[in-house]
Order: structure tokens, then sequence, then C-alpha cells
């Protein structure tokens, strides 16, 4: 019978699959359309609520809404509305004046948008999400319009799978629902009494007939298996490592999550604008500038490793020509020009210092001491309960040994800390609190005997010279002339070049972009990187052509231009005008009902020449899905489309900000401006003229960063028709 | 004030469908200009009852009566001659003390047979007006004797003096007695024999038409105002037909005209825009001087008493330019002619209308105000109205300007809707008047006036500024009328105010901003609440994440996110305030291993170096050791992850 099966399983089977599948489809369905209803709701509670807090708001603040009442004129000028009113056999005279009431004219329509400061990218979208209604006519004139459209998608459009869809959890589904099928099939089913009835192999062989690409029956039943029982798979990520189940793991999986999600432009995990994998290079494998911690030659407390015999003459040994040096070097040099900020000088001066350091190992030492001395006491009472006790703890009676059993996640941890601080040991007990400097360096003894000898090759920084940078400070100024005469038509997106060993020659993709190298690239200063741009050294405002980041289009980079302020967090310290997109020192717009079209954004303040307004928002789309969304757009004759360079194109439409709302002009107040914006583009939108408080602001769409003006024509046409 | 008179030209060589387009375009014009018109009478009258600013504090209007600007001194010595003088002041403004009257002749049709002489009298009658309708006005009558006036003399029969009346201009003063009152000059007209005394009324009479002869012996009489309402004097020097009723007038017909054809009457109510093609009768026609009796009088003020007859008079020049006013010109004032003409004709008729209404040029009369035009042009066609007048009143307003300059000043500013073009002429201005096809009347007052239902006030609260205080002293231009020539080449002027007249609306909700909360941007954050969601949701997504990174990383994310740093060199800074916020939370949630694993990614990607996680660190602990309750939590969470 068995053999007879694998073959071709029965019609009856086939007729249950079809059925079960088709019954779990249908729930399938209704439960999403259950969520997408329960998840409507909940929008509109949410916006429901923001207008009742907005009505609370308003009667709270007490605002008055005044409407005019016209004085009692004289004579004919009022007008009066009469009216007889027969009541019973009395006929009364009613009359009441006329009021008059301002036109309100009705808003215009708006679609909603979500807001955003910063740009947003998003991925291509194969599916078209919905099939766009314009109203009948539309589609009457121009039917073959959906039909192009969906060809633009390959066909795809949201919600329409193909009929042999099927999921992990469908497929789950579909076993559990066949196993009673089996029973009535007879045969194997006096097998299965007792414990929760397991599918047999006729199951899966009916599914697999039914779903051919989907495998083979012994590989379905495979899967099954695995999807029932998740303990059996192996977990996929490193367990948390301050959580019970912390593990001893290697450096690179302790850091992995935190290295392939950290955006490196935006100090953000997993952020929103650089969601190319080209972005992330990781992290840089040249020899940091910076320089290490210095080791201190004090004991920090009563368990540092200095008080080992011998470690202390050692390090003072090792480190005395190094300090004299270091001090020898700080006497000479100022440092004018320095890669460092002035905070992160004077923490190395602290660093440096003896007197801050020691009292403050002190108060950590104590904060050590307490969790030592506890640890103890627990493993002790712990040890006194469980007689069993630990292999480790149970053999070795000495306290020392004791302390030294290191769980996983204090392994783990001194992982990730020894690269940063190297043979600081009293610097990686203190991050570590749980264990103390004796203890770290015995295990880093230990871990260096077992692991191969990690090199630390420290070559040695060679004294900084001011003449490389006064040179390289010349090669960019000619470089900046050289970009300028040459047409600057092309503007392609900035990706951080990533060629280890390698200059930035021609080969570098920044120099095959016509990209300056940021600091973002795997290319080192140290490295004298030709491609870097060096940064502006004014003293002024930066909003001339006298700034050569303001000739380059580019805003003043805080890591590199120190001294027009860029760097202070304060916005108001600030006096550098070449950093407003950046810290986003837009301008307060109001929207209104535009005296143009639609709605227009208005100045609530006034704006002088050449000021900066806001940037202009959106979702980053590329040029291939921009040609999608544009085609309608273009039918919608409404389009938000702004071109960001060759590569990439902001679509307000869906995300942006309220200068989206600025109106076309031939004879705008305002213009725009692609600027490389630390390493990224962004759409700067400017005063032209000065601009009055309560103006609408206009800007001339066709004067995009590339004069390419494609999707806003029709736009125009409305507009001026 | 007078209506305007409108003459209809109809060419006779018109075709009818001609006629029938004219009365079509005629129509349209008409239409045209009844908004504007209705709109700025509403606001005259508006402005009446409450005014927003006063006309003469204008700077443009205070140039233009620039005369009365000496402030009034009151001294208590002068006080009483001040009210003697007030007494004697012939009231108001009389030109002179004595009303001399000279009768030159009494007039009726020949068929008549009339006698050869008649009985005048004059007399004055005080109408005091009351407040409330109290049946008929009090009147008060004062008779000034009886004088005996030739029936048709001739020029050569004329009899070499002519009686005369006197009323002195005491009788005139409104001083004495209750309420303001208006003076009635009456005339009667009785044949000799006939002795009525004129207190009895006669209302039973019938009433007679008006070719009845004076040798019926019914009294005729008619009414000559002297002043208005105001107190202004109506009479003025001249050479007066009057024209003669039956006793018992209901209306005081009398109708004055020093030059034949040329009628005037007596306005009902102001000046009005009435249709042209309605057929409303002109009040007093012109042919009743023809037929009814009429007497000629000769009004003069004097400052003496003239004898009781005096040498008959020249009878003055009609043409004559240099003809003294012509009664119904100046007494009516605003006396116009409208008339509608093709423009072919205009200019001829210009000058006619000029040689007619033009103004005296006595001697010690007061500047005398240009002829003024209004042409009133629409449609492409030159299709005009022309409305003479010979003051400088606004049309529209009656607001007296004085001059010519502050007149079209007021007009251009404060009669937008219309577009004013100025052209002088030789005795006058021309002012085209033409509907003002850009005017923007948009409101321009409170923008939330607009949207919100009226509500109840509760108590004060933040409104939107609509007023602005302009301080600019810009160099003010010489008052010249070169600046309303030309129209059509004048670009709009940028407005001095520019700001907030609009309602704003929000972009989430598209609510109106109440006024309160224009100044704060509530949409400039960069967290918005629906990104804090958003990137706490994608890191959440990810299963390769263990639970510890994704709290850390949503945590620092928000934070970064808030603060917006920008640079590598913001980073220690971010990572002090970090802990300042976060650091108890870090603590809380067990968290501390992974902020240390964060710092040492921040120090892979070369964001900060080794010292700064040291003092990061070190912040850190400082945090955590200065609260008991953190200690101890932290502690716990260490060992708790080691047992």
């Amino acid at each position: 019978m068995a053999p007879s099966k694998e073959k071709k399983p029965s019609t009856d089977w086939k007729k249950w699959v079809k059925f079960e599948y088709m019954r779990l489809r249908a729930l399938r369905r209704y439960k999403r359309a259950d969520e997408i209803k329960s998840a409507w709701n909940e929008n509109r509670q949410l916006l429901s609520d923001q207008l009742l807090d907005e009505d609370r708001r308003q009667l709270s603040c007490r605002t008055v809404w005044v409407a005019p009442v016209e004085k009692q004129l004289q004579g004919k000028i009022n007008k009066v509305a009469v009216a007889d009113v027969m009541c019973g056999e009395r006929r009364d005279k009613h009359s009441v004046p006329l009021r008059m009431l301002y036109q309100a004219n009705p808003l215009p329509t708006m679609y909603k948008w979500s807001p955003i400061q910063n740009n947003f990218m998003v991925e291509d979208e194969t599916v078209l999400h919905n099939i766009p209604y314009m109203g009948d006519e539309v589609l009457d004139k121009d039917g073959s319009f959906i039909e192009e459209l969906i060809k633009n998608y390959d066909g795809k459009v949201h919600g329409d799978q193909e009929p042999g869809f099927i999921d992990d959890e469908i497929f789950v589904d579909l076993v559990k629902a066949l196993i009673p099928h089996q029973n009535k099939d007879g045969g194997d089913s006096e097998t299965d009494s007792g414990d929760p009835p397991q599918p047999t192999m006729a199951v899966f062989e009916a599914i697999s007939d039914m779903f051919p690409d989907r495998g083979s029956p012994r590989e379905l039943k495979e899967k099954y298996q695995e999807l029932i029982d998740p303990q059996a798979l192996p977990p996929e990520c490193t367990p948390n490592i301050d959580g019970p189940s912390a593990q001893s793991v290697p450096r690179e999986q302790t850091m992995h999550s935190f290295r392939t999600l950290f955006c490196r432009r935006c100090y953000k995990y997993d952020c929103f604008l650089h969601r190319l994998k080209s972005y992330h290079p990781g992290p840089s494998t040249h020899k940091r500038k910076t320089p290490d911690l210095p080791i201190s030659t004090e004991p920090c407390g009563e368990n540092c490793y200095l008080h080992l015999d011998g470690e202390r003459d050692k390090i003072v040994a090792r480190l005395q020509p190094t300090e004299e040096e270091a001090a020898d070097r700080q006497r000479k040099t100022p440092k004018p020009w320095s890669v460092d900020s002035g905070n992160e000088a004077s923490s190395e001066d602290s660093n440096d210092s003896v007197h801050p350091e020691t009292t403050k190992s002190a108060l950590t030492g104590a904060l050590q001491g307490v969790v030592t001395s506890m640890d103890r006491s627990r493993r002790r009472t712990g040890s006194g309960d469980a007689s069993t006790g630990t292999a480790a703890s149970g053999v070795s009676p000495d306290p020392t040994v004791e302390d030294e059993a290191w769980t996983g996640a204090d392994q783990s941890l001194f992982r990730a800390l020894h690269p940063i601080f190297l043979n600081n040991y009293c610097a990686v007990a203190q991050a570590m609190i749980s264990k103390t400097c004796q203890q770290v360096y015995r295990f880093a003894q230990e871990e260096a005997s077992n692991l191969p000898a990690e090199e630390h090759v420290k070559d040695a920084t060679p004294p900084r010279k001011k003449k490389k940078k006064l040179r390289l400070w010349s090669v960019h100024c000619r470089k900046i002339q050289l970009k300028k005469d040459s047409s600057s038509n092309h503007v392609y997106n900035y990706t951080p070049c990533n060629h280890p060993g390698q200059p930035c020659d021609e080969t570098c993709s920044c120099v095959g972009a016509q990209n300056f190298c940021e600091k973002f690239c795997q290319c080192s200063l140290d490295c004298e990187c030709q491609n870097r741009f060096p940064g502006c050294r004014c003293k002024a405002q930066c909003n001339t052509k006298q700034c050569p980041c303001f000739l380059a289009v580019r805003e003043c980079d805080p890591d590199l231009c120190r001294s027009c302020g860029a760097h202070h967090l304060q916005v108001d310290k600030i006096q550098c005008k070449n950093v407003s997109v950046q810290r986003g020192l837009h301008k307060h717009l109001l929207m209104a009902p535009s005296d143009v079209a639609g709605w227009g954004i208005f100045l609530e303040d006034s704006a002088q020449k050449n000021e900066f307004i806001s940037e202009y928002c959106g979702e980053v789309i590329t040029q291939d899905e921009a040609d999608r969304r544009g085609k309608v757009y273009d039918k919608y004759m409404c389009s938000f489309l702004f071109n960001l360079n060759n590569d990439f194109v902001v679509d307000a439409t869906r995300k942006g900000n309220k200068i989206r709302f600025a109106n076309h002009s031939i004879n705008p107040n305002c213009y725009a401006k692609v600027m490389m914006v630390n390493g990224d583009h962004r759409i700067g939108i400017f005063a032209k003229r000065p601009i009055q408080p309560g103006d609408e602001l206009f800007f001339d769409y066709r004067y995009g960063p590339t004069e390419q003006l494609k999707f806003v024509g029709i736009e125009r046409e409305m507009e001026f028709l | 004030m007078a209506p305007k008179k409108r003459e209809r030209e109809d060419e006779n060589s018109r075709t009818s469908t001609d006629l029938v387009k004219q009365d079509h375009d005629h129509e349209m014009f008409l239409q045209a200009f009844e908004k504007p018109t209705q709109i700025y009478r509403y606001l005259r009258a508006r402005s009446l009852v409450s005014p927003l600013f006063l006309h003469r504090n204008l700077l443009y209007m205070r140039r233009a009566s620039a005369r009365r600007v000496k402030p009034k001194v009151t001294r208590v010595n002068a006080l009483l001659a001040m009210a003697e003088k007030k007494q004697s002041d012939l009231t108001n403004c009389t030109p002179g003390q004595y009303l001399t009257i000279s009768h030159i002749g009494y007039y009726v049709s020949k068929d008549d047979s009339p006698p050869s002489s008649v009985r005048v009298e004059v007399s004055l009658k005080k109408l005091c007006h009351k407040r409330r309708k109290e049946g008929a006005a009090p009147a008060v009558t004062t008779s000034f004797g009886w004088t005996e006036v030739v029936v048709n003399p001739s020029d050569a029969s004329a009899p070499p003096t002519v009686p005369t009346s006197c009323v002195p201009a005491e009788s005139f003063s409104t001083q004495n007695g209750s309420g303001p009152k208006t003076f009635v000059l009456v005339v009667r007209v009785s044949p000799q024999q006939g002795n009525r005394e004129n207190e009895e009324p006669n209302n039973k009479r019938r009433k007679v038409s008006r070719s009845s002869s004076a040798a019926s012996s019914e009294p005729l009489r008619a009414e000559l105002p002297v002043t208005d309402r105001a107190g202004r004097c109506l009479l003025t020097d001249g050479e007066y037909d009057v024209l003669l009723t039956a006793e018992p007038a209901s209306q005081p017909s009398a109708a004055a005209s020093a030059t034949p054809g040329r009628p005037g009457a007596n306005s009902p109510r102001k000046t009005s825009w009435e249709s042209f093609d309605d057929g409303k009768p002109v009040p007093v026609p012109l042919d009743a001087f023809s037929t009814a009796p009429t007497l000629k009088l000769r009004l003069a003020w004097t400052n003496q008493p003239p004898q009781p007859t005096v040498e008959r008079p020249r009878p003055l020049q009609p043409r004559d330019t240099n003809q003294p006013a012509s009664a119904v010109a100046k007494r009516c004032g605003r006396g116009t002619v409208k008339k509608e003409e093709s423009s072919s004709s205009a200019n001829s008729r210009e000058s006619w209308s000029v040689d007619k209404d033009r103004p005296p040029a006595g001697a010690g009369s007061p500047p005398t105000p240009p002829l003024i035009l209004y042409q009133f042009i629409y449609g492409p066609a030159a299709r005009q109205q022309t409305e003479a007048r010979q003051d400088l009143l606004c049309p529209w307003c009656c607001l007296d300007c004085g001059k010519l300059y502050p007149l079209l000043k007021h007009l251009q500013l404060c009669h937008a809707r219309f577009t004013f073009c100025y052209t002088p002429f030789a005795r006058g201005a021309r002012i085209d008047v033409s509907l003002n096809e850009s005017y923007d009347s948009s409101y321009a007052g409170n923008p939330l006036d607009l949207t919100r239902p009226p509500g109840a006030r509760c108590g004060p609260g933040r409104r939107t500024p609509s007023t602005s205080v302009l301080v600019c002293r810009p160099r003010r231009q010489k008052p010249s009328l070169a600046e309303f020539q030309q129209t059509e080449t004048e670009e709009r002027m940028r407005p001095f105010v520019t700001g907030h007249n609009r309602m704003y609306h929000r972009t989430a909700t598209n609510l109106a901003i109440p006024p309160a909360e224009l100044g704060y941007d509530s949409e400039g954050e960069h967290d918005h609440p629906w990104l804090r969601t958003k990137t706490r949701r994608m890191i959440y997504e990810f299963s390769d994440v263990n639970e510890g990174e994704k709290a850390l990383m949503v945590m620092w994310n928000l934070h970064v996110m808030k603060y917006n740093f920008v640079g590598d060199l913001q980073m220690p800074q971010a990572l002090a305030m970090f802990i300042e916020q976060h650091g108890a939370t870090i603590v809380n949630r067990n968290l501390y291993r992974n902020f240390v694993l964060h710092l040492a990614s921040l120090y892979d990607f070369g964001v900060i170096s080794p010292g700064h996680i040291h003092r990061a660190i070190q912040q850190f602990q400082e945090l955590v050791e200065g609260d008991g309750d953190l200690t101890s939590t932290l502690v716990n969470n260490l060992l708790g992850a080691a047992s």
C-alpha cells in the first residue's frame, strides 16, 4: 500500500489538500482584512485624539474667535428679513436684521503625508501598490495608461498573489489541517494513538503533489519538523551580553550587531538614509589617528596589576621615553591645526595629568570593591548551600582563583574592550567593573597564551608637518577650480571608497564620481589621500565665495572646518552660516491656501537674500523608481519629485517637510541648491531676494541641480494655462 | 442737491439695431458701475455712523483744508462779545445785512388781460423743525410789507423805478427761539383790489391750474428757501424768475432761474444714480415758465437798507461770461448736468456745459473751484457718461475735498474699485473713471474671522495682530497733479504693510492655527513621533539582534534624533548627554555591558578615541556611585549575569 501511495496520492488526498488550502487562504485573507481594519481604526483613533487634543488646547488657551458683527446702521442700510407669522388670530411680524457673513473658501485638497526633517531612503517598489484612480474620465480617455503602469511593474500588483502561494505559516497550518484526514484514509492512524498525531508521509506526498515546486515530500517533512520545533534551530543571534545566557564568544560576534547596524554617517543604528550596503564599509581597518589612552604608572587601586611583581617596573621602563616624548611634543607644538577638537585635546590633557586620574580611579575602585566583595560573599554562600558546587569553584579553595571564574559575559566584554585599551588593564577593569585589575591582567595573559599573539603594531604616528597641510590645501584649491571649470552637469552620489592599501587615484570610486573623499572613506588622511576636501579656515560666516566650502557647494564639515565654529553643538554659538542644512536651521514656515494654486507655503519671518529657508526633504528614490512614480504623478498633474543627483531623486509625495508646498514660479523668490552636506547630497532652498514676512515662497522648479526637469513640466503648464 | 439731469441724444441717423446694441451696452455699463457705487454708498453711510478714521486727519486732506488750522482760543472776557458777535453774525453767513428784493415785474400771459399792477407781499416764514413729528412744523410768518409791481413791463414801457422790499438779516437769526429753523421767503401776489390776509389758510379752495391769471382773485404765491438745513444761505445775488402757483401750494414749486432754458429745481434727495431710460419727468417742466405767471425779482445782499424804490436795473446778459453766478448753480451747489452723448460730439457738449456752469468770477468771492468733468468709461467703445461738477466733492462720499489734488488723492485711495485718470483742460479737470480690473478685494482684516463661526467670547485672548504700525518717513513728493495723469503705465505700488493676513493651517490636520500658536513651529522637530516609532519598529524587526542590543540601539537612536548630532567631534558630548539622561535607565534595564559594547563600536568606527570611552565610563560610574539604588541595581545586574 505504501509504495503505491507514494507513487500517486489518491484523488481524495488531492481534494483534501485543495480544500484545506483554499480554506486556509480564505481564513488568512479574512484575518488580514481584520488586521487592516483594526489598524485603520487605530490610526483613526489616533487622528481623532489629535483633533480632540487640538480642540482642548484651543479651549484651554481661551482663544477668541471673533466674528465681526456689523454695527446697526441707520436707515435703509441694514437689510432686514421680515416674516409674517400667523399665530392663531394674531398676525405677528417678525423681523431680524440680516448679517453679512464673509465667504469662506473651501480648503484645497491635500493627501496625507508624513513629516520628516531628513531625507529618507526607500527601496524600489517591485509591485504596484495600488491602481491609481484619477476619475472615470481619465480612465475612459486613456485606458492604456493603467496597462502601461502595470507593465512597468512586470504585472505585479499588490495583493494579487499567485495561486500557488504558500509560506511557512500556511504550510504548517496546512499540514496540521490535513492530519485528521489521514485517519479517514485509514492504515496509519493506530500508530499515532496517545501522542498528538504526527503527519504521515502521505500528507507531505499530497502537498508535494499539489505544489511540486516546494520540494519533495521528504524535504517538506524536514521543513515541517524544523518549523514546528523552533528549539531545534540554532539561535540566530548572540545572546544578550547582559542577560543570563551570555556566552563567551569572539569579539567579532559580540560586536556583530553593532557593527553591521551602526551608520557611521548618521551615528544611528539602522538609519533611515543610508540603506545601501555600499554606504557601510564597516569599521575602517586603517590605524586610527586617535592616540591610545596613555598608560598610567600609578596603581589604580589595591588590586591593581601594577602591584604584581615586576609589572610596574616593566611598564615604567617601557613608558618612560614615550612620555617624555609626548610631553616634549606638547610643549613644542601648540597644535593650531590639530585634527582633534578642543575638548578632545582637553580630555587628553586630563588623561595625561595624573591627579584627577587617580582620584577618579579611587572612586571607581570603590564601586569595583563593592562588586567584588559582594561577588565573593555570594559565591561563598552559594557554594555553601549547594555543596556540589561548580567544578571550577569547588576544586580550588583559593579565593583568587575563585574570583578568576570568568563568565561568558565577562569574557566577551573583555575581548571587546581589549583592543581599545590594549594593555591598560586598569581602564579595562574599570570599564568591566566586575573584575579587578589583577584579574583582568591575569586573564589577558591567559588569552594571549591561548590565542596567537595579537600584534599591536604601533606604527608611531609621524610628527605632524605643517607643510604637508599647506601643500594639501593648495592642491585642493586647484582642484576646486578644476571642478568648477568642468561642466558640473553630472553630479554623482557619494559612496565611501574602500580600497585598502591603494591610494585614491583613478581607480578610486570617489575620484571617478568627481566627489571628494570624506571622513567616511576608508582611505586615511594619514595615508595622504589627495582627494580629501580640506575644509575651510574662514573666520567669517562662510557665505561668500571666499570660503572654499561655499565655493565647492558644500556645507562646512564640523570635523574639518574648525575656525568658523561649525563644530559647536549649540546652534547659537555657530558663527558659520554654511551649516544650515545639517543643523536644520530652517525658517518657520506656515501653510495656507496659495494665491496661485492649491496650498502654498508662507514665511513667518522675513528672510534676507541668500538666506537659508528650508531643506527640501523627502524620500530618496532611485532614478528608475522616480521614472515609475513620475508616470503616476504626471497623470495626477502633481509632482513632488526633485532631482538630487544622477543616481537619486527626492520625492516629497509621501514623506516630506513643509517646503514641499512651495509653488513654481518663473519669477521666484527662492532658489534651490543641491549641496554636499557631510557626504550626502541635500537640497537647500534659499532666498533669492529679500522676502517679507507672510510672503508666499516660490522657486523655479526648472533650475534643478542638474537642470534637467523631468517631471514637473506638467505642473508648470497647469499653473500658467 | 439737484438730481442728475440726463439728456438723451438720440440721433435719428442711427438705425434701430444700433439703438438696441447701444441700449444693451448701456445696460452693461450701468451694471458695471452699479455695484461699486452701491458699495461706496454703503461705506459712506457706515463711516458716518462709525468712522474708521477722519478724513480731515489725512495728510493730503489737511493740506486742502489748511485755512482752518487756527485753533480757537476762548477767553472768559471775550465770551459775551463772542455771543453777541454770533448773534449779530447774520447767522449763517448771509452775504450782507439786508436782503434787498427789487421787484422788476410780474409776468403773465398776455391773453389773460392782466391788470396793470399787482400787489406783492414779501414775508418770511420760519419753520421750526421738531424732533418728533407732530403734525405740521410750527411756522411763524413775518410780513415785510406790500409793494405794487408792474405787470408785464416791457423794455420800453417799464417804469424807471422798481419797488423794493427789504428783509433785514437779523430776521434770519436762528439764535432766539428753540430748535433749528429754516427760513422761507414767501412771495405772494394778489390783485390790487384783493386784500386778503394771509393768515387764513385757504385749504378748501380748489387748486387751480397754473395758467390761471392774476386777474382771477386767487392770490398766487411762491416760496424761496433762504437757507438749507445746514444753515447755508441759498439765496445769492441774482435775478430770479419765480414761478407762482395758486395759494395753497402743496409743494413749494418755486423755481428760480436766471437764464432761460436752464432749469433749476429743488431736489428732494441727494444725487442719486438713476437710470436714464426710466422716463422720470423733470420735476419742473420748463414750459411752465412760459405759461405760468412769474414774478421777476432781483435779490441783492446789501449792507444798507435800500430805498423803497430803486432804479430799474438793467437786464442781465445771459450769455455773458462775466455774468454773475447763476442762482441755480450757486444755490444748488452740486447742480450737475449729466448727459450721454456719442464721443464724436463730446467736445462740443463739454464746452457747452462749461459755458453753462461757468462759475462766477465775482470779486471777493472765494477761489473758484474748477469745473470737474467725470467721464465714465466702459468697454471698448468709448461710451461715456459725463458728470460735470463745479465743486470738489467726492461723487460717492460727498466729501468736500476743497482742492483738486486732495480730491484726486481721495478718489484714488478711497475708491480703489475705480481707476481715475486726470486730464487737465482749459478751465477745469476731466477725470476719466473706469473700473479697476486689478482691484484686489481680498479681505485684509483678521483672517481668523473668515473661518470661524461666531462664538461666545470668554475672556481675553491673543488675536492675530492685524494692525501694523508703520514707521516710514519717505521723502514726500511735492503734491502734484501729474501723479494722477497716466494710469495705464502706472505699476501697482507694492503694499507698505506686508504680513500675515491669511489663515494658516496645520500641515497634519489642516485645522486653522490659532493666533496664539502662530509663533511656534510645530512641525520643526527632528524626531517626529512617527519617526520615533518607526526607528523603534525597524530595530525590533531584526531577528538576529538580541534584546539588550535592541533596547540600547533604540535608546541611542532616539537620543541622536532628538539632538541631531552632525559630526564626530560632537560624539563625546553626545555620549555625555546620553549618560546624563539615560544612565539610570541603562542601569535599571540592565544594559550596562551593551552600553560598553556600544562605546566599543563607536571606537571601531573611528568616531571616538579610547580616551573618550574612558571618560564616558568614568562619568557613568560616577553617576551610579552617586545613587545608592543605582549602585545596588548595577551590582546585582552584573552579578546576576555571573550567577
